[in-house]
């Protein structure tokens, strides 16, 4: 992303309510996420340490504002506890597999040829299972656990981002300003990682803003499942199913936990979205004319 | 150009709008939609009028309606093969198939089956069983010693699920077509091991005809009983084998029990058709027996329980259950193989608050490794929880400040109940210094990471939460499978103890022949699990079983030593019209 891009952005979202509490919500989940070992009120009971049979199945209120769980435990505390997982997954899961699927979808892009072939038909290969279905199996294989739920989303995610790149980089390998650099004798990683890549980033960059939310989602599903974290760690997708066999009588159980997926997947949606409009060169024009006026 | 990018925002909202309705749309649409496939599955008819008070054309040619009860089971049916079955499907096998004898260890009392009358001889070890002439299997055949003996020795020869009960068994003689004589290795109370609820069932051996098979083991047998036949004698016959989805049970009009007047395994208004269907969540069973889809539910949230007692339009029955938990211990990886260790464990742990918490108080704290409620159960067995004593007990094994090393304890990933208790004891015993790692894995991890314990004690687990019930109804099968040094598939503590083995291995040869005799032999082998903690008993589970209003007798259907099995012809609808 170059800078200007950046700038395009902000602007877009500051014209946007929609995208601006999009960028809030996003921007909040990741400050809760960074400080939440320090704010949550009851620590204790946000890491699962400890059980209180005083205070079990106590609806909101002022001392605890989302209630408590079957162990007597702040559910409050955990849900901001569980910010932190779900971005360390969030990052994790769309870092890594940024890391594996970008340079899959670089080089098969740029050099062609067999070795190309065989990159995206290995691509293929991870392509043809359900994402989900392939990170349970993967999931189940590892073992539960923080690490192993990343690794897991991760591997299953990583071939869209080689596939997105590649077909970017196809069609910007034959452009003049690329024949350009390779005739003044560039090497060539510095053509693909200087030149090609820059340019091919922007779709990523909206795919990666939508996955995160995505990644959330599906780590909190797999933990729904019993293959992702280990309790009783206050993974959001762990706290809803914690809160499922006493939904009738403690409704605050889940529905907290429920509420923060939706609203950080919602965030990250639309900020997204933000970044595709800054993206679309059609929308830009408008914005760099309108600033001309 | 502001107008434009307004355009521009009001468009990303109203996709957002869109999407939320649409999500909304998708979610009543999926809603409905399983109602309706719960509603579509056959219900209870609805109340017809009765011939006696409508006048009709022509009464006497006019089928009555059947009467229904259908039953939602947690778990899919296993197999379909009644000598090797060892699992779920006993919940239908109960009802199609019939032992020689039943059992009811709350009142420890045996209750004839295909046998009317059964002795033995005065060391235990020659019995005679004399079976009634009248009983009939669902082909038509008459049930014989013959039939019984070739059952048997199927399950014997096949060697599978439940074939170990049949140990002491050395032969069996046909004395004549209605009395059939086993002769015994070493004594053993085979009336009780006769009323097993896995392995002892009785089948017709015209199977191996129907089968095209050579021989009873021929495994042709076994694929005709899986695709979905039935070849026993009880009261209801299987019509429809879907083990995934749902089993359909009928009434077998021809059964003896129904003929006979005061036997207590039948009830003259028991239901035509039993349905077993498969409802994998407790809080949809209880959704579906509120709805009255369903008329029986096998698990509800434990928490609702309360609620559910004072709702006018449902039944909760809870019964003793010989399903207990225990966390087993590593005796062999230090600082485990230390008794002080293991003393302090046991003493840090709050069992009032396991149970209230994992089982909402619908359990017992357990006393000793048997079951309230069964034979063999003592009350003195229970560990006083005092954390004082249990520091006391860690610095006297030279622990002083806690282990430097975190435990691991593993349970089965998806069981609230073992969740909820294993996060107890973590928290617990962190307050006297030892750190636990919970840790749910899949059973067949957990299984295969046990079992390498045998060879490997260091890298098996430390603490494995874990679930026992009984195969047939006797301290042997407790104290034998899960703390004998030669039980290596289920003693998970590796635990081993001669003078242990002795008593148990004497006591269980004494059951048939002087019962006070093993009881205090099976008291002194408890006392020594008791003392040697090789195991923590944590509670002994309570059955919880919801039904509508009109369900009558569902007490007496529900019987612990056959557990999640409903006895169905012992049940009552005559209530359940309207």
């Amino acid at each position: 992303m170059i800078p200007e891009d950046v700038k395009i952005i902000f602007r877009l979202i500051k014209s946007n309510p929609v995208s601006l509490a999009g960028l809030i919500i996003v921007a909040g989940f990741i400050i809760v996420g960074i400080i939440a070992p320090f704010i949550v009120p009851y620590p204790e009971d946000a890491w699962g340490e400890v059980y209180h049979m005083e205070r079990r199945f106590q609806p909101p209120s002022w001392e605890h504002p989302f209630g408590t769980d079957a162990m007597g435990r702040d559910v409050f505390s955990r849900v901001i506890l569980g910010a932190r997982f779900s971005l360390i997954i969030a990052v994790g899961v769309v870092g890594l597999a940024l890391i594996i699927g970008i340079p899959v979808g670089l080089v098969a892009g740029y050099v062609g040829g067999k070795l190309g072939t065989a990159l995206m038909r290995i691509t293929d290969m991870f392509l043809a299972f359900p994402p989900l279905l392939l990170a349970i199996a993967l999931a189940a294989t590892l073992g539960r656990g923080l690490v192993n739920t990343i690794i897991a989303l991760a591997i299953s995610w990583w071939p869209w981002y080689a596939r997105l790149v590649y077909v970017q980089v196809n069609s910007i390998k034959s452009l003049p300003y690329v024949d350009a650099a390779r005739i003044i004798g560039l090497h060539p990683l510095a053509i693909m990682f200087k030149h090609v890549l820059p340019n091919a980033l922007t779709p990523v960059t909206v795919q990666a803003a939508l996955d995160m939310g995505s990644a959330i989602l599906e780590a909190a599903g797999l933990s729904f499942l019993g293959v992702g974290v280990k309790p009783p760690t206050p993974e959001w997708g762990l706290l809803v199913t914690e809160g499922w066999t006493s939904i009738n009588i403690a409704w605050w159980i889940s529905l907290f936990p429920g509420l923060a997926i939706l609203i950080t997947v919602l965030g990250f949606n639309l900020l997204a979205d933000a970044v595709r409009e800054a993206g679309d060169p059609r929308l830009r024009r408008i914005l760099l004319v309108g600033r001309k006026i | 150009m502001n107008h434009s990018l307004l355009k521009g925002a009001s468009k990303t909202v109203g996709v957002v709008v869109a999407i939320i309705i649409v999500l909304i749309v998708i979610s009543v649409v999926v809603y409905l939609s399983q109602r309706q496939q719960v509603t579509t599955t056959p219900t209870t008819p609805s109340p017809s009028p009765s011939p006696t008070t409508t006048p009709s054309p022509s009464p006497t040619t006019k089928p009555a309606k059947k009467t229904m009860v259908i039953y939602a089971s947690l778990s899919e049916m296993t197999s379909a093969d009644p000598s090797t079955e060892f699992s779920n499907s006993i919940l239908w096998m109960c009802l199609v198939y019939e032992p020689l004898v039943w059992y009811d260890p709350l009142e420890d009392k045996l209750i004839p089956g295909l046998a009317v009358k059964w002795e033995s001889n005065e060391n235990g070890t020659v019995w005679t069983f004399y079976l009634r002439k009248d009983a009939k299997f669902h082909d038509g055949t008459p049930v014989t010693a013959q039939a019984v003996k070739a059952s048997i020795e199927r399950t014997i020869a096949l060697g599978q699920g439940a074939a170990f009960i049949w140990d002491p068994v050395e032969r069996i003689e046909v004395v004549d077509n209605y009395t059939v004589r086993f002769y015994l290795k070493y004594p053993a109370a085979l009336d009780k091991i006769a009323a097993s609820s896995y392995g002892a069932w009785i089948f017709s051996p015209k199977v191996v005809e129907y089968a095209g098979a050579k021989n009873l083991t021929d495994p042709k047998v076994a694929e005709w009983f899986n695709s979905g036949n039935d070849a026993g004698s009880g009261p209801y016959r299987l019509v429809k084998w879907d083990p995934e989805n749902e089993v359909i049970l009928e009434k077998n009009p021809d059964w003896w029990g129904w003929k006979l007047k005061d036997y207590s395994l039948a009830s003259p208004n028991a239901p035509d058709v039993f349905v077993i269907k498969i409802v994998k969540d407790a809080v949809t069973q209880e959704r579906l027996v509120l709805s009255g889809d369903i008329h029986i539910a096998e698990y509800v949230p434990l928490e609702d329980v309360e609620a559910l007692k004072n709702n006018p339009r449902v039944q909760v029955v809870i019964k003793p259950s010989f399903q207990n938990l225990l966390m087993l211990i590593n005796t062999k990886k230090p600082p485990l193989d230390n008794v002080l260790v293991r003393r302090a464990i046991a003493h840090a742990i709050p069992y009032e608050d396991i149970v209230k918490v994992a089982r909402a108080g619908l359990a017992k704290v357990a006393s000793g490794p048997i079951p309230h409620g069964m034979w063999g159960h003592f009350e003195d067995f229970y560990y006083e929880y005092n954390l004082t004593l249990a520091k006391e007990l860690l610095a006297k094994a030279g622990y002083p400040n806690g282990i430097n090393r975190t435990l691991l304890l593993v349970y089965t990933a998806g069981d609230i109940y073992e969740k909820r208790t294993a996060e107890i004891i973590k928290a617990s015993l962190a307050k006297i210094g030892i750190k636990v790692e919970i840790r749910p894995m899949s059973w067949e991890e957990q299984w295969s990471l046990a079992q390498s314990g045998w060879e490997n004690p260091e890298a098996a687990q430390d603490l494995f939460i874990f679930y026992w019930w009984p195969t047939y109804i006797t301290p042997f099968d407790y104290l034998y499978n899960m703390f004998h040094s030669e039980s290596k598939l289920f003693n998970l503590c590796y635990y081993e103890n001669p003078e242990f083995d002795k008593l148990i291995e004497e006591a269980v040869k004494l059951e048939a022949i002087n019962r006070t005799k093993a009881l205090e032999l099976y008291y002194k082998a408890q006392k020594i699990l008791y003392e040697d903690v090789p195991a923590i008993p944590l509670w002994d589970m309570e059955d919880v079983r919801v039904a509508v209003k009109g369900i009558g007798n569902l007490d007496k259907a529900i019987n612990p030593a056959y557990p999640t099995v409903i006895f169905a012809q012992v049940l009552d609808v005559s209530g359940l019209q309207g």
